[in-house]
């Protein structure tokens, strides 16, 4: 605390406090804009009836509030692509490690066998 | 002339009358009944006597202490089947006299409790309103509750739309976390500056998140973990805020209430208004005690107690062993007065008894009608209590006349629901002071803003009353400020 009274900030110290203010107001914008959500609504609402007004498209409010609800329950929905070549090989290459791991155990116990046979340790 | 409108305490106090008055008359035909009784008895006995005599003029193979022991014997059972059952009488009557009597003193006590109630709730209205007007004067109260009125809106808001991200977040995350191509990218910190491995790696990954299109469902992914508890937390500082305001206007208000003394009345009013609840509680539970005595005392006096059934097996016996009618024949077929004259005192006996017989049957229903109205007419009374007439706030229309529901009760041509629901239907309370503050205030001011926050004030101010006293120690609670009536 007295630090900040007898000697003067550092330029870095200046901008890392810059830079934790502006994320807490990001942050609370951000919350803020959440909180809102009905207002945000509303203004695309308002601003899609313009557009429509504009173009000239028949579109009643009840279309445009579905629309938005549509949007809205799209939004961040996520969906796998389906099975393709690409998608098997993507899926094979993630698991990569656990294949490789797989197939080493398998190899180890082919010359393991082979080995024991070789030598005679085995009866046939 | 001007009509002045029936209060809820006159009202109570009528049909309180009304009861007492249905109350005396079954009493009196209980009385009537018992000398009806007494009669039927002594004409009992002259019969059995009178039969006796022609019995022994007829019947010399039986004799006469054979017949005397015979009829005594009957007599004897039956005077003891008599005396259990006026015994029994005695003892219900005498509890009924006594719950009756309990009754009286617990509905005096009743009412005085009521009076003393109304005068405190006139008192605390007067300093609630003083109270109120002090509130509406304080310049930091107003601001903080015109705060918390507005934050307390938005609180409801912000809080279901917590519930809705977290809903939002429930659907759409397990698509996310079931995709083994996503979770991989997400787990190696893919497009982060955590990010970090070979060339040709990268080169894969980035094929990888091209499939997926991982860069665009990232941020959803975040958002998605991220955002519904972020908004949480926001949203519960912003509840612990409005609580210090809640707190802070709590504070005013105690400081004020402690001032003018509002405080040791709401003390005694929680008291008053708890002892008025017991005593209307007991004030029931002695009416079912009443109603369960006199529905035995009816059953002991119809034809189908137990006493008399008794008396009906013992009768049968002995009609069974001596044969009035073989007697009167035979007094026919003989010249002797003695005989005749026997018989005439029987048949003369034998009108009275019927005559008797009706009566006691007429006074019976008389009765059973009388207890159907006193039953009627104490649950209305209950209910009324319950419904708080005895409040001073309890008011009827002008025009209300209590007299013709209950005639047209006593003369059955409603029944009890009814009739209750009559008298209901034309009760009113005068407004509380939050109202009459309301209507005074709205009619000064023009400006509706003024006049929305003099009412939330108001409301508001009520709602901190009512909390305050639900939460310290019995100093308030919602006994005192009982239902409409008050």
């Amino acid at each position: 605390m007295s630090q900040s009274t007898d000697t003067p900030m550092s330029l870095d110290q200046i901008m890392r406090i810059v830079d934790v203010a502006t994320t807490l107001r990001k942050e609370r914008e951000f919350v803020e804009q959440q909180l809102n959500a009905d207002e945000t609504k509303s203004q695309l609402r308002r601003r899609l009836l313009e557009v429509a007004e504009v173009t000239g498209e028949q579109v009643t409010s009840e279309e445009v509030d579905a629309a938005i609800e549509l949007y809205y329950s799209r939004l961040h929905s996520f969906q796998e692509p389906a099975g393709g070549f690409s998608i098997t090989l993507a899926k094979l290459y993630v698991r990569r490690v656990a294949i490789l791991l797989v197939l080493v155990g398998f190899a180890l116990a082919a010359i393991s066998v082979w080995g024991l046979m070789t030598f005679g340790l085995l009866p046939w | 002339m001007v009509d002045v409108a029936p209060t809820g305490p006159a009202i109570l106090q009528h049909l309180q009358h009304v009861l007492d008055g249905q109350r005396h008359n079954s009493s009196e035909f209980a009385r009537q009944l018992q000398e009806l009784d007494e009669r039927v008895s002594e004409l009992v006995q002259r019969k059995g006597e009178t039969i006796v005599q022609l019995a022994q003029h007829y019947l010399p193979d039986m004799s006469s202490e054979h017949v005397h022991q015979v009829f005594g014997d009957v007599r004897r059972e039956l005077d003891s089947i008599l005396k259990r059952k006026h015994k029994r009488e005695r003892d219900l009557a005498r509890k009924i006299d006594r719950i009756v009597s309990r009754q009286q003193d617990a509905s005096r006590q009743l009412e005085s409790v009521t009076r003393e109630l109304n005068e405190k709730v006139v008192q605390r209205e007067r300093l609630e309103n003083e109270l109120t007007q002090h509130l509406q004067t304080n310049d930091t109260f107003l601001q903080l509750s015109e705060r918390t009125i507005d934050a307390e809106r938005r609180l409801a808001e912000h809080e279901s739309r917590v519930i809705e991200l977290n809903g939002e977040a429930d659907r759409k995350l397990p698509s996310y976390q079931q995709s083994i191509l996503f979770q991989y990218l997400w787990n190696r910190h893919y497009g982060t500056p955590e990010y970090n491995c070979g060339r040709l790696i990268r080169r894969l990954d980035d094929w990888v998140a091209r499939l997926i299109d991982y860069r665009k469902y990232r941020p959803s992914y975040l958002f998605l973990c991220t955002t519904a508890e972020r908004v949480a937390e926001e949203v519960k500082r912003r509840r612990a805020e409005f609580e210090r305001d809640v707190s802070e206007m709590e504070g005013i208000e105690n400081g004020l209430s402690a001032e003018l003394g509002l405080d040791p009345i709401l003390q005694t009013g929680t008291q008053l208004g708890e002892q008025r609840d017991a005593m209307v509680e007991e004030l029931t539970s002695l009416e079912s005690e009443l109603e369960a005595l006199e529905d035995e005392l009816i059953e002991l006096e119809s034809d189908e107690g137990r006493f008399f059934d008794d008396a009906i097996d013992r009768l049968r016996k002995f009609l069974s062993e001596t044969e009035t009618s073989v007697l009167e024949q035979r007094a026919e077929q003989t010249p002797e007065k003695l005989d005749d004259e026997i018989v005439a005192e029987i048949g003369y006996l034998n009108e009275e008894l019927d005559d008797s017989r009706e009566s006691i049957r007429e006074m019976r229903e008389k009765r059973t009608d009388a207890e159907k109205l006193i039953k009627g007419l104490g649950y209305v009374l209950r209910e009324c209590q319950n419904s708080d007439f005895d409040s001073d706030r309890c008011y009827f229309d002008p025009d209300f006349d209590v007299t013709i529901p209950i005639d047209r009760f006593l003369k059955k041509e409603i029944g009890r629901q009814t009739l209750l629901l009559e008298i209901r239907k034309r009760q009113h309370f005068h407004p509380t002071w939050v109202d009459k503050l309301f209507q005074r205030t709205a009619s000064i001011l023009n400006n509706e803003t003024s006049r929305a926050v003099i009412r939330a004030v108001a409301e508001l101010a009520t709602q901190v009353l009512i909390h305050t006293l639900s939460n310290k120690q019995g100093r308030r609670n919602r006994t005192f400020t009982r239902k409409k009536g008050f």
